[in-house]
């Protein structure tokens, strides 16, 4: 506006200065009222000044919970002669392990529910591989997830289809698994479930463990 | 003129206040923010198990059984000896050789590891020969498969150990398959005087330790 105003200086038309200086002075004006009406506002809820009024605002917020957050295998071994052995999670049931004596009690899937008051999306990471997880021989591990609805519904539009009800491999790289997580009640939890093919052959051993991240943002 | 500098002062003040205007709103509303930066709530869930390492050997096949036999007439002895899973040998004796092969040691854990040979008796203790003589009681370890023990005693007869222990043959025998196996062959010669008749038998011990 400034360098139109300037143009219009140099053009000398002292018609077009005064319909400007009109306009500006009606924005001017617009602008004043918006300020003094904000900065009003902002004095009554900061001084508690207004009475006579109830002033609240419902903020909308995004909050992910991951209710079972931990997949515990413990320890274990592969059984001799397999060259793996495979650990499966089923929902809340206790995980499965066969060709090896780990124990599934403590090892579910992980739950994830919406507990904000909004839609939201649904995206999943993890930070290894198979290779990374375990090492050994590369046809005889794997490191899958399984992403499905816990309660009927609850994810509206799915989005990244390669883990809905069946098992792929765990990204590294966040992948949004759900464009539209629910959040009303009774509708709105989530399955993670996790396979681990364990070589019998792994390079790594001990404890091992990976970390899922599991993000909620604005649904689309 | 006037009218002019009106106009721009006018104009400054107008984005001045434009921009106090932005704070406030911003100062007051700073959910704002969040709609604009897509609001996150980020959660983490948490993978664990710990795979065990462990020392496993298995004996595929664990007996090495000659059945009955005598020495040929005229011979001061007889020799037997397994040749891995191929028929096994005996000279100078009527021994049976069928069914009689190595036995085969197996490394089913998931470390590398030692293998050492420990008999329950020694050459003598065996067959007992009057005149001390003429009796035999050796192992020969060699691989199965391809590469599985590195020893500096294999593919050689050496004698029996009794000794707590006994004698190492593999300084690492692997575990990964296809590299995990090996024979210890046996060879018995069996003196005309032995004192030991009927029959005879012996355990051996093979120990395998982490390495």
């Amino acid at each position: 506006m400034l360098l139109t105003s300037m143009k219009m200086k140099n053009s000398s038309n002292p018609q077009s200065n005064n319909v400007l200086t009109i306009f500006i002075f009606v924005f001017f004006a617009v602008s004043l009222i918006f300020f003094l009406y904000t900065l009003y506002n902002l004095t009554v809820r900061t001084t508690g000044y207004a009475t006579g009024y109830v002033n609240l605002t419902v903020n909308t917020a995004i909050t992910i919970n991951v209710t079972n957050d931990t997949v515990n295998w413990g320890p274990g071994t592969v059984t001799a002669p397999n060259t793996n052995a495979s650990l499966v999670t089923s929902g809340t049931n206790a995980g499965t392990a066969t060709r090896g004596n780990w124990s599934g009690t403590n090892a579910k899937a992980l739950v994830v529910a919406n507990i904000g008051n909004v839609n939201c999306s649904l995206a999943l990471s993890g930070t290894k591989t198979a290779a990374t997880f375990f090492g050994g021989t590369a046809a005889e591990q794997a490191y899958q997830w399984n992403v499905s609805n816990r309660e009927v519904s609850s994810c509206g539009v799915w989005g990244e289809n390669s883990m809905k009800d069946t098992w792929a491999t765990v990204n590294t790289s966040a992948a949004t698994v759900c464009n539209k997580l629910e959040y009303h009640t009774n509708m709105n939890e989530m399955h993670i479930d996790f396979k681990l093919v364990v070589p019998y052959d792994a390079t790594q051993t001990g404890a091992l463990s990976d970390v899922i991240t599991i993000s909620g943002s604005a649904a689309i | 003129m006037k009218s002019e500098n009106l106009v721009f002062i006018l104009s400054i003040l107008l984005i001045t206040l434009s921009f106090i205007i932005f704070l406030l709103i911003f100062f007051e509303n700073p959910e704002v923010i969040h709609k604009f930066t897509g609001y996150v709530s980020t959660n983490y869930g948490y993978i664990n198990l710990s795979v065990l390492t462990f020392v496993s050997i298995n004996l595929s096949v664990d007996s090495v059984s000659w059945g009955v036999g005598t020495i040929n007439a005229g011979e001061n002895n007889a020799t037997l000896y397994t040749v891995g899973n191929n028929s096994a040998v005996v000279q100078r004796g009527n021994w049976s050789a069928i069914n009689v092969s190595a036995f085969v040691v197996e490394n089913i854990g998931n470390l590398n590891c030692s293998i050492s040979v420990q008999s329950g008796k020694n050459t003598h203790d065996f067959f007992n020969s009057l005149t001390s003589s003429n009796e035999q009681y050796k192992f020969n370890v060699s691989n199965k498969e391809v590469g599985s023990c590195i020893g500096s005693s294999l593919n050689t007869w050496v004698d029996v150990n009794k000794t707590s222990g006994g004698t190492k043959f593999c300084n690492n025998f692997g575990f990964k398959k296809n590299n995990n196996e090996i024979y210890i062959d046996v060879l018995l010669t069996v003196p005309y005087d032995a004192g030991n008749i009927g029959q005879q038998s012996d355990v051996i011990v093979i120990t395998g330790d982490a390495v």
